[in-house]
């Protein structure tokens, strides 16, 4: 078995390769029971998938895919999606630096607001909760999600589709606390630092910025709950930012100093690191890359299949529910679409409930296979942009920003 | 008659009413030892309004893969595990020679990994071969 992990990459499940029924259900069962096992008595943290990836346990977390032990990456398995709110103890996890916060205290922690600002605050969480409270619905997604994907494989964290989740966040807005703090004349942009550190004095901290503008959009938020509890510590006790439609990477986790800049920015995390080419779709070539680049930031339009499982083996002839999720970078879903026949035709979902238009929406459809055979489905959806999905997946050497129309094989038998 | 049918279930009663007061009391005395052995004698921060604050602390697993065997082995963990597990290695495609040797050129100019022209030469190698094609 430890063979199996150390020389066996992480195999994505191809789709239409079923899945043996046995070995599926004694891997979910050995899963279930480490969700149960408070951190400290599973003692063996480690099982392997079905798929090979290894699941890992965590503290506050159910067993996830490990993507990185150091600094802790941890993707969520896929039937959490079958949840309109990703459970926190499933929720995936993304450090970059390798010294994360293991321990934080009330007490002594605080928010500071800072920078080219009139009255520079610090914060205590009771002040923090003390002013007014705000909740929204919001996919976070990695930027990377779905690297594992790319062809051809690029190097980095090699996540299959798991590195996002919905959560209800609840917090104070950061336009509220920029306020409190009064912005100078000739701010440009905010930066958010956290707890987290680099193991080597050379290792870049992690700083991300917004700009002014963006920073005092009623959405964004300095949040302290996530789905009505604290957040996990690996998710960024005790407070973190939240930037509803753009990638991850902003969502600075274990968050300490907002600092109001009156120039911009020009740390590696902003200036190198999280660009993608300047071109539709985030596209390049393998053979040459993109010579001009830009920070990514807002999410495109992605959609997704969460039942049947790929693999699925059901009768012709009788309906079969199909369901999924879909999401954007904040215009909110508009239509969902599937097709049975490898995108000849198409017929549309119903939409489930709107929680907001940050959030993963919901959509179901029955489908009845007419004959037996092997049946590729797809999904595809548009926000109320009139953004799409590309049929041809997008390519660059980042592996960010993944977004082509997915696909399941199944078999009606 | 009655009486003769009565009394057994009487005892019986008394009996599985014993058995449930002497489970119970096993059950507290075991939980309360439980919690006194781990539970450490501090008392939680307490704020200036007098609630009470929380403190978190985790542990992190450690069960790192072990690294396969091949050439510079002991450069590749000396000098690579310092930042990131080895699972983040272990789990990556396999890459062509020159790719490898971008990456590792990267961490030593982007993030200062502290790599002599000569060992980043040995890592590539190592990588190479574990993880090359």
């Amino acid at each position: 078995m430890k063979r199996n992990i150390l020389h066996t990459p992480a195999r994505i499940h191809v789709p239409g390769e079923p899945l043996d029924r046995r070995a599926w259900l004694r891997w979910a069962g050995v899963a279930g029971l480490a969700g149960l096992l408070p951190a400290g008595c599973a003692r063996r943290t480690q099982v392997t998938s079905p798929d090979e990836a290894t699941l890992i346990r965590f503290p506050q977390k159910v067993a996830l895919r490990a993507i990185n032990d150091r600094a802790p990456c941890l993707e969520t398995p896929w039937q959490y999606f079958r949840h309109d709110l990703t459970p926190n103890e499933a929720f995936y996890v993304r450090w970059h630096l390798e010294a994360v916060p293991t321990h934080v205290e009330l007490r002594t922690w605080r928010l500071r607001v800072d920078g080219h600002v009139e009255r520079p605050l610090v914060l205590s969480m009771e002040d923090l909760r003390g002013m007014e409270s705000v909740s929204l619905v919001a996919v976070n997604q990695c930027s990377g999600n779905s690297r594992s994907l790319f062809v051809p494989r690029v190097p980095g964290g090699q996540w299959v589709n798991g590195a996002m989740g919905n959560a209800r966040w609840t917090g104070v807005r950061l336009g509220d606390l920029l306020r409190r703090a009064g912005v100078r004349a000739g701010a440009v942009q905010v930066s958010f630092d956290g707890l987290d550190e680099g193991p080597l004095p050379s290792v870049p901290d992690f700083v991300k910025t917004l700009d002014m503008d963006h920073a005092r959009q009623p959405e964004v938020l300095v949040a302290y709950e996530m789905n009505g509890a604290p957040l996990p510590m690996l998710n960024g006790f005790p407070a973190r930012l939240v930037v509803p439609g753009w990638y991850a990477t902003y969502w600075v986790k274990a968050l300490t100093n907002i600092t109001v800049l009156d120039h911009r920015f020009t740390g590696f995390w902003m200036a190198t690191a999280y660009h993608i080419p300047a071109t539709p779709g985030a596209n390049e070539s393998p053979q040459a890359h993109a010579k001009l680049t830009v920070p990514i930031n807002r999410m495109n339009v992605r959609s997704f299949f969460v039942r049947p499982d790929p693999g699925a083996r059901a009768p012709a002839g009788q309906a079969w529910a199909l369901e999924g999720i879909a999401f954007d970078g904040g215009h909110g879903i508009r239509q969902v679409e599937f097709s049975a026949d490898g995108g000849g035709n198409w017929s549309e979902a119903r939409l489930g409930e709107n929680l907001g238009r940050f959030s993963f929406r919901r959509w179901h459809a029955e489908w009845t296979p007419s004959a037996r055979g092997e049946y590729r489905l797809q999904v595809r959806a548009v926000n109320n942009a009139g953004e799409g999905q590309p049929t041809q997946a997008n390519w660059n050497q980042g592996g960010y920003m993944r977004n082509v129309i997915e696909e399941i094989r199944v078999t009606a038998i | 008659m009655m009486q003769g049918s009565d009394r057994p279930r009487h005892s019986q009663r008394v009996a599985i009413v014993l058995t449930v007061l002497v489970g119970v009391i096993a059950t507290a005395v075991a939980y309360l030892g439980t919690r006194e052995s781990t539970q450490a004698p501090v008392s939680p921060p307490v704020s200036p309004a007098g609630t009470t604050l929380p403190v978190e602390t985790i542990v992190l697993p450690n069960d790192e893969p072990e690294l396969p065997s091949g050439p510079h082995q002991r450069t590749f963990a000396a000098s690579c595990t310092i930042c990131h597990s080895t699972r983040l290695v272990m789990t990556q495609p396999p890459f062509p020679q020159k790719q490898w040797a971008e990456v590792v050129h990267k961490m030593v100019k982007t993030y200062g990994a502290p790599i002599t022209p000569e060992s980043e030469g040995q890592i590539v190698e190592y990588l190479t071969t574990v993880r090359g094609n």
